[in-house]
């Protein structure tokens, strides 16, 4: 477990000495000084920064809803259709939160995950899971992966905004580990 | 007797009278006579003293007699005053006779007691004889009958004892050949659970020979006799375990039976079930899952359209719309699969052949495929045009169209789809070549299976409820053609159908 800093822009990418495991807590993007710009023209939320979210999956209509949905509430947001787009695309290092299906035609979003955390571009990079799997044993290889929520499908995706920005708020607050151990010891049960 | 003394008498007279040798004649058969008679009256007497003495004084008689008669003889045999004195001696031998015949008499009358008395005892012995040979005789008839009607009866109750233990060991027989022939171990134990019937399946199952399992412990014979018992005990009647034999596993149904001597166990091969059931709920989760996504899509899209704070976007609207038309679509193709594959299955599609151009419905299908591909897909059609075949047009587009779905799926890279229809005589052939996946060699015999699907696992997400191919195939045979598959693992499959025309 780590020192909460939320309000320490570091960015996450600078973490060092860090452990490889699972239980590290993630960061999200340096976010700059209010007033340095970075905001959104017109953004109701005033000071705060439009996060961006990768969306993974390989069913186009699940991409599509999503997308649509998290612009809706505010979020900037890519599509990858599988696992080599994805990794590709959170190397470039612009990505607050993946969204990531399990279930991908090339290798799966577990060994997604994997490798993101090998990266060491990539290893504060929060994932959250999708997936119509959603089996306790299911959840549970979510979450030891490191995951900070687990989405099953089928969801609304009219609500995947709120959660989105729950997640997005935990993670500022520093609490996303408690909330991922929180989870795994009521699977454990 | 007498009358043998009269014959002397006779004959003696006659020589007193005639002197002649020749008139004595009856005296001397006479004597004879006399003296055989005595012999057999002193017989008799031996046998019955009681006229002994009338015997003896008849004896005494006659030989006074026949000496009186040898004087007569010897009298007129001297000649001169013989005769006459022999003449005067007649009266005194007739006195004598006289007295012969009193005790003739008596002896006669004795002998005629005797006779009577014999006959009289004869005649008793008679009828006691016939008494008792008549109660004899009922009471053998009485035995007899006693017997005829016991003894048939007891032969038949005999009979249908043995008839009773021939049906029973009849039916012992016949139990016994039953479960020789059952697929269903059955193990008799006793009460100190020692096998007393093995059957040819518990061989089977189990592995020991009869003559090994009989008289020893389950225990001994069956290693897994307490991990059997115990689930028995959990479960009751009906445990399911694995019995791993010869580097096969076996899963059995475990039935006991218990009754008073011992108890029965019965295990039931339920591989092939069990099997039938993972393969069944495999499909359903697959199923399922197919469903389940194009729901989910229409459900969001439909969510997304109404949602009330988002600006007005008819572009987005259009989007969306689209995507709930094309997952419809899905789902109803998905539903129908599903649908006909119970069909095949029970074997009741109807076909309806009319003419049909070929070069017509292979546009049509890739039209239907082109719509739903991604951008990588290339389509290609190679048909020659006026080849007009008898078919069920509908079916075989649909085997066409599940071909390059199936193309496509498995082309995640992209590439190059083709369709090409070659021509042959008397028949036809409707190729289906991609440059995708491939299919390693060892499934490419399982693929036309049911819910066969590559990667059933789901875990690189080609996706399909595994019915396709099957259905495909079970068609294209019903239509009187092969659906055959080439195919090199990273280099891409090619599906032929051949039919005839």
């Amino acid at each position: 477990m780590t020192a909460v800093a939320a309000t320490a822009p570091a960015p996450w990418a600078a973490a060092t000495g860090r452990s490889a495991g699972p239980e590290r807590e993630r960061r999200l993007r340096a976010v700059p000084e209010p007033g340095e710009g970075g905001r959104r023209e017109g953004d109701p939320r005033g000071a705060q920064v439009a996060r961006h979210v990768l969306v993974v999956d390989d069913e186009a209509s699940m991409r599509t809803l999503c997308r649509i949905n998290l612009e809706l509430a505010g979020f900037e947001v890519s599509e990858a259709a599988d696992g080599a787009e994805a990794l590709e695309r959170a190397r470039e290092q612009d990505v607050d939160l993946i969204l990531l299906d399990v279930m991908l035609p090339d290798i799966g979003g577990h060994e997604v995950a994997e490798q993101l955390a090998a990266d060491e571009r990539t290893r504060n990079l929060p994932v959250a899971f999708l997936s119509a799997r959603a089996a306790h044993e299911d959840l549970r290889r979510g979450y030891r992966l490191g995951a900070v929520d687990y989405i099953t499908k089928p969801f609304d995706p009219v609500g995947l905004g709120e959660r989105v920005q729950d997640i997005v708020g935990r993670i500022e607050r520093g609490e996303s580990e408690r909330f991922r151990a929180a989870r795994l010891a009521e699977l454990e049960d | 007797m007498r009358v043998q003394m009269l014959n002397q008498e006779t004959g003696i007279r006659g020589y007193l009278i005639t002197g002649s040798d020749a008139s004595l004649e009856p005296y001397r058969s006479g004597r004879l006579g006399v003296s055989r008679d005595l012999a057999a009256l002193r017989q008799l007497s031996r046998r019955r003293p009681e006229i002994g003495p009338a015997v003896a004084s008849s004896r005494r008689l006659v030989g006074r007699i026949e000496r009186f008669y040898r004087r007569q003889i010897a009298l007129v045999d001297q000649g001169g005053k013989g005769p006459e004195r022999a003449q005067r001696n007649v009266f005194a031998g007739k006195l004598l006779f006289d007295r012969f015949r009193t005790s003739s008499d008596q002896l006669t009358a004795q002998a005629n007691e005797i006779i009577s008395a014999a006959r009289t005892s004869q005649r008793r012995t008679f009828w006691s004889t016939l008494a008792l040979a008549l109660i004899a005789g009922l009471t053998a008839a009485g035995i007899a009958l006693w017997l005829l009607l016991s003894v048939p009866r007891r032969i038949w109750s005999l009979y249908d004892v043995e008839r009773e233990l021939r049906e029973s060991a009849e039916r012992g027989a016949r139990a016994s050949r039953s479960l020789e022939h059952v697929d269903d171990a059955v193990i008799l134990l006793d009460g100190e659970g020692v096998v007393r019937y093995w059957n040819p399946a518990a061989t089977a199952y189990l592995g020991p020979a009869e003559a090994d399992a009989l008289d020893r412990p389950l225990r001994e014979v069956v290693p897994e006799a307490p991990l059997v018992e115990e689930a028995l005990d959990r479960e009751g009647s009906g445990a399911v375990l694995p019995v791993g034999r010869g580097g096969a596993e076996r899963w059995l149904v475990a039935r006991e039976t218990r009754f008073p001597e011992g108890r029965v166990l019965v295990l039931q091969d339920v591989t092939g079930e069990r099997e039938l059931e993972r393969t069944r709920s495999e499909f359903l989760a697959t199923a399922s899952h197919e469903l389940r996504t194009p729901l989910a899509a229409v459900y969001g899209a439909v969510r997304t359209l109404r949602r009330e704070d988002r600006p007005s976007d008819p572009k987005l609207d259009r989007q969306l719309l689209e995507m709930i038309e094309t997952e419809a679509h899905r789902l109803a193709e998905i539903v129908e699969q599903i649908l006909v594959s119970t069909e095949v299955d029970r074997g009741s599609i109807p076909l309806r052949p009319e003419a049909c151009d070929i070069r017509e419905l292979c546009e049509s299908a890739i039209e239907s495929t082109r719509v739903r591909a991604p951008a990588g897909i290339e389509l290609s059609l190679d048909a020659p045009a006026g080849l007009v075949v008898q078919t069920d047009p509908s079916r075989l587009r649909q085997v066409v169209v599940n071909l390059l779905d199936n193309a496509v799926k498995y082309s995640p890279e992209g590439g190059h789809v083709g369709l090409r229809i070659a021509e042959q005589d008397g028949s036809f052939a409707i190729e289906v070549a991609d440059e995708g996946l491939g299919i390693p060699h060892e499934e490419q015999g399982r693929i036309f299976e049911k819910f066969v699907r590559l990667d059933p696992e789901m875990r690189r997400g080609v996706g399909g409820s595994g019915l396709g191919l099957y259905i495909s195939h079970e068609l294209v045979e019903r239509m009187g053609g092969r659906l055959r598959v080439q195919s090199e693992p990273g280099r891409g499959s090619t599906f032929t159908v051949h039919l005839p025309r």
